[in-house]
């Protein structure tokens, strides 16, 4: 079928149209359903690919062949983080339309919420988008086209802090963006090509033979500057400071969606370039002690944050960076990648699943404070689903995070890094006290600071818990497939 | 069907009839006929289940399947002596945990009955999946899940006492299970490669001797459900619980899943003969139980809150057995067994009579016991038997056990042991006479207990009748059930002594 | 010598990035984005320049004689995309500016801050 040839532009254009259609609508609904077709659409295109696939796929925009034109490529690393990606969407649209409504378009003037679908599509546009391309300098784009609706996505909240944290976003995210630039400025300018795959091959051939020195280290200097942009945007700790302050005072519910890619992405980004820009060799030793430092020190220090923090909200931010510092602990170990996607996957699930929670508290009270959080009373449901969700992510046992923990603990000592060993089992056991904190303040709130009930919508936890479940049901097949994929590619 | 089918399928069988009980509180009206016809029966055909199992495994049959696998690590089961006997208390003594329960729930008008049913009986069959688990990780993860359902109980009354308390059983068994138990499990299963259970151990083989003490270490250590000094303050936190989950969980179903895991460790995962080869010269192992038997018997004299003094002498038997066990002789480790089983009836006779005392006059202090000999005579008696049990008189359950400690000890020339077994003796004398000293109190301290009667009754008139509950015969009916254990513990141990022989 | 250009688009780089972090003006910052992203046009743009080379446009048409020195034109298309780019991450900024100004009557992150603390405090 002639689509199918067409499938690495579809994925992007889908919903990019969308969006526009959906800013052409004056409705509300309408905006929401076009919103809804597109994604299932995007997820069904994404899956057909993916089934289908014998060979990676090289789409050359406007028949311009590489090294020439534009080239996006879609092998298994990034295809099925499309999917997974276009999924999150569906399930954020599907199940989370009632609390959109009530804690994020309520502050929008009535006359332009559907904009707030269209630009939330122009978002996803760009992700996947930066997750398809294979030229350098359309990752930059890409990235900006995304972060820009991002910043306004954020901007709207209960609390009006949420613009100030926009704005700084914005500075940041785009200081950010700059370093990415002035780094792919540098790659072009020792090897005169902008796609990816030349210019490994054109690093390959001179590094060795014809001009070492001056070649080797503007290299150097130009990953540091894509490695440091890259951290800077994706707000790794230790530059995780701006991202504290702008996710404090948004909508929790926005965050589902955005944390939950976002972590995704950076780490699709820095496999990216270090698998397929610049030689592993050459990487490997500095880049892997570097990681692994700023892994075991992550992993640590957000701990310990997460345990001292006083809000709710930090307490999930901080656990976030700390996830993101065992998959730099895993990455540095360059030996089990599917460890890596199954610890990415469930870390998402389960940011989702918390984020949800808090997007029902925040809807009956701005304050998230857990010395002042008000008691909740008579949800009852909520309350299971809250446990389930709190025990499901601390990692006690039969579940994913469970598995994976002990997979990574056996890493670890068939290594004999035993250090890391040490690191890994102390910040459990943060992890375990900061949980406790949590589902203290949740379950305990002390009476006297008020009364609320939670009465919205519950499907989008239940379905949370379903994942959940079928990723522990299912686990043996997902590491099956995840290997053979992970294998096929490197 | 093949003969190996059917007793896989009598145990799945069972299983999933023991899960009705988890189900029937939620359909069924509170403290309704229906309801409690159901579990008593649901619980009553778990009981017949398990003795035909045992009965099959007398005759040899071999039990062992899998459900889930993932790689190195795998869920499965297997029936063996030592389960089997930890499997026949529970199924025993859930009948009379029912019993009591679903009249405790009622008089003392506790909310919310169907969820602590729910979760009362998904903790008695959580420890029935401990009993029956064939390697470390089932084990571990049964283990874990067994915390995670006690939660709930521990704060079905929320206030800040119980919130508090709460966390700071969290805290100890979480931690320690995750920092010790849990690496050590991945440290042998990364080693080795398999985890199963195997008669005489497998850790001999693989690691050097240095290690394997450490680990051992860790495994004492990390299952702090067996309440050793310094990881035992979980337990008298948890007593802020209502009666019958302090009993039937943290006096039968949690330590002893606790004391549980550490013999089949020794036995099934380094091996007895191993083990006296490692602390051939001096048995330095014994040293921890000593130290809490010592400690938790001078903590017992100490307090006056009825509960705590209960949980410290939980805490000091749970010792008595370890010491035993870490004798590591087979006598030892069968007096061990033994010990679990009669303290486990003892203790259950013990908590439930107090808890009927609460139920009538909602004590919380020794001095409230005053005179309850002429408000509860039966309640009184059973009390009576079961704390003269505890002590060690004969011809009760505790008499019996401790006789067996005593000759395992005996047999290895073990000094210390037998003279620590006497001291904790006289120590729980001491505290458990205090006890009964109140309550069969005489003459003159009638007055004063009559007139707190007055004062209840002039000052709340709604609550007058509280002094004159009467306990409704359920909760009579398992007192004697389980004091029947407690007389005729001989026959029970000679069914005990039947399963051991086969380690 | 012919590195200059570089030192230069550095400065001006540092000189955005100061702007942008330490004013408390938030139109200030903005100005700063500017300036840094000009920056990295300069950069671009000189990494194009071929010494004795003439502008990339086509003087030739079918005839091939005396070929001469280009510079590289594609320096100059990618520079058109951030221009794009910026500019609308700046006006993404002026509109953010605009709302805070509504909300909070000031455009001066300190003040802001203060009328966060009281707010708190209140709450």
């Amino acid at each position: 079928m002639i689509l199918i040839k067409h499938i690495p532009v579809l994925q992007v254009l889908i919903p990019l149209f969308a969006a526009l259609f959906s800013a052409l609508t004056f409705n509300k609904l309408a905006s929401w359903l076009i919103a809804v077709i597109a994604t299932t659409l995007s997820v069904l295109v994404a899956f057909v690919a993916l089934y289908n696939f014998t060979e990676p796929i090289f789409y050359a925009f406007g028949n311009w062949q590489a090294p020439i034109g534009i080239e996006y490529r879609l092998d298994l690393l990034n295809q099925p983080i499309i999917l997974y990606v276009n999924a999150v969407l569906l399930f954020f649209l599907i199940f989370g339309k009632q609390l959109i409504n009530k804690t994020i378009t309520k502050y929008i003037d009535s006359r332009k919420h559907h904009m707030f679908y269209s630009l939330l599509l122009f978002a996803h546009a760009g992700y996947v988008g930066v997750l398809s391309t294979n030229d350098l300098f359309n990752i930059y784009v890409f990235i900006e086209i995304s972060s820009l609706a991002t910043y306004v996505l954020i901007s709207k909240g209960k609390n009006p802090r949420a613009l100030v944290g926009a704005f700084d976003y914005l500075m940041l995210g785009t200081i950010g963006a700059t370093l990415i630039l002035i780094s792919v400025g540098f790659f072009f300018s020792v090897t005169g090509s902008l796609n990816i795959e030349d210019i490994s091959a054109i690093l390959e051939k001179t590094d060795l033979s014809d001009q070492p020195n001056s070649q080797l280290r503007i290299v150097v200097v130009a990953i540091a500057f894509f490695l440091s942009g890259a951290i800077l945007k994706m707000a790794f700790f230790p530059l995780h400071f701006w991202m504290m302050r702008a996710y404090q005072g948004c909508a929790p519910f926005i965050l589902t969606y955005l944390s939950a890619i976002s972590s995704i992405l950076g780490v699709y980004m820095i496999m990216r370039f270090v698998h397929f820009v610049i030689d592993e060799e050459l990487a490997h030793i500095p880049i892997s002690f570097l990681l692994k430092t700023i892994a075991l020190v992550t992993i640590i220090l957000c701990s310990y944050f997460a345990l001292k923090a006083k809000n709710l909200k930090t307490i999930i931010i901080y656990s976030t960076s700390a996830q993101i510092g065992y998959i730099f602990l895993i990455l540095s170990l360059w030996s089990s990648k599917a460890l890596l996607f199954q610890l990415l996957i469930l870390d998402s699930i389960n940011k989702i699943g918390l984020f949800t929670l808090i997007a029902h508290i925040e809807h009956k009270s701005l304050d998230l404070n857990i010395t002042s959080m008000k008691q909740i009373r008579n949800s009852n449901w909520f309350k299971v689903a809250a446990g389930f969700i709190i025990v499901f992510s601390a990692g006690l046992p039969l579940n994913g995070m469970f598995i994976t923990k002990i997979a990574l603990f056996d890493l670890l000592i068939k290594q004999g890094l035993i250090a890391e060993f040490v690191v890994v089992l102390l910040a459990s056991v943060l992890g375990i006290l900061y949980h406790l904190k949590f589902a203290k303040a949740i379950f305990f709130g002390k009476e006297e600071n008020g009364i609320l009930e939670i009465n919205t919508n519950l499907a989008g936890l239940f379905a949370i818990i379903t994942i959940h479940v079928l990723t522990l049901v299912y686990f043996s097949e997902i590491t099956r497939i995840i290997g053979y994929y992970i294998g096929y590619r490197i | 069907m093949t003969a190996i089918a059917l007793p896989n399928f009598l145990i799945i069988s069972t299983m999933l009839v023991g899960m009705v009980n988890l189900i029937t509180p939620f359909f069924t009206k509170n403290d309704s006929q229906i309801r409690n016809f159901f579990l008593f029966s649901v619980s009553g055909f778990f009981l017949i289940n398990i003795l035909i199992i045992d009965y099959l495994f007398i005759n040899g049959t071999e039990i062992r399947f899998t459900l889930l696998n993932l790689s190195k690590y795998s869920i499965s089961f297997a029936v063996e002596p030592i389960g089997l006997i930890f499997l026949t208390m529970l199924a025993f003594l859930w009948i009379p945990a029912l019993l009591y329960t679903v009249k405790f729930l009622s008089i003392n008008g506790l909310v919310r009955s169907n969820r602590y049913l729910f979760f009362v009986n998904s903790c008695v069959l959580v420890g029935c999946l401990i009993a029956l688990s064939a390697n470390l990780i089932t084990m571990f993860i049964w283990y874990e899940i067994l915390t995670l359902c006690t939660i709930p109980l521990i704060v079905h009354d929320v206030n800040g006492k119980s919130i508090n308390g709460l966390i700071k059983y969290l805290k100890i068994l979480l931690i320690s299970s995750l920092v010790l138990f849990l690496p050590a499990i991945i440290i042998i299963y990364t080693q080795i490669g398999t985890g199963t259970f195997v008669k005489g151990g497998f850790i001999s083989a693989y690691f050097s001797d240095k290690a394997a003490i450490l680990l051992l270490l860790a495994f004492i250590f990390g299952i702090s459900k067996a309440a050793l000094y310094p990881l035992h303050s979980w337990l008298p936190a948890a007593m802020v619980a209502s009666y019958p989950v302090s009993a039937l969980l943290h006096a039968v179903v949690v330590v002893k899943t606790g004391l549980f895991c550490i013999f089949k460790i020794l036995l099934y995962v380094f091996g007895l003969e191993y083990l006296q080869y490692l602390f051939g010269n001096y048995n330095w192992l014994i040293i921890f139980p000593i130290i809490t038997i010592l400690y938790s018997s001078l903590q017992a004299l100490r307090y006056y809150e009825i509960k705590t003094i209960l949980a410290y002498s939980t805490i000091n038997q749970l010792s008595i057995a370890l010491m035993s066990a870490f004798l590591l002789t087979p006598k030892g480790l069968a007096a061990a067994v033994m010990h679990m089983v009669s303290h486990a009836l003892t203790k259950i006779c013990l908590f439930y009579s107090v808890g009927g005392f609460y139920s009538m006059n909602n004590i919380y202090k020794i001095n409230e016991l005053m005179n309850m000999k002429k408000l509860a005579p039966k309640v009184s008696f059973v009390f009576l038997i079961s704390s003269l049990s505890l002590i060690g008189i004969p011809p009760l359950a505790g008499f019996i056990s401790k006789f067996y400690i005593m000759m395992a000890a005996a047999e290895s020339d073990n000094f210390l042991v037998m003279i620590v077994l006497g001291i904790s003796v006289l120590f729980s004398a001491l505290y458990l006479s205090k006890m009964l000293s109140f309550i069969y109190s005489t003459e003159d301290t009638v007055k004063t207990a009559i007139q707190i009667q007055n004062n209840d009754e002039i000052n709340d008139n709604g609550e007058a009748k509280k002094n004159t509950k009467k306990l409704h015969w359920y909760i009579l009916l398992s007192l004697y059930l389980c004091l029947t254990g407690v007389i005729g513990f001989f026959v029970v141990q000679q069914f005990v002594n039947v399963l051991l022989t086969f380690i | 010598m012919q590195n200059l250009i570089y030192f230069f688009a550095i400065l001006v780089f540092s000189a955005g990035l100061f702007v942008m972090l330490t004013s408390d003006n938030y139109v200030r910052k903005i100005i700063g984005l500017g300036v840094l992203q000009s920056s990295v046009l300069i950069f671009y743009i000189a990494l194009g320049k071929v010494s004795n080379g003439i502008v990339p446009i086509d003087i030739y048409g079918k005839n091939d004689a005396n070929l001469q020195l280009f510079s590289s034109p594609l320096p100059h298309v990618l520079m058109l995309t951030a221009i794009v780019v910026g500019f609308s991450t700046m006006s993404v900024g002026l509109a953010l500016i605009y709302q805070i100004y509504k909300e909070y009557n000031t455009i001066h992150e300190g003040e802001i801050a203060e009328k966060e603390i009281s707010f708190h405090d209140i709450n």
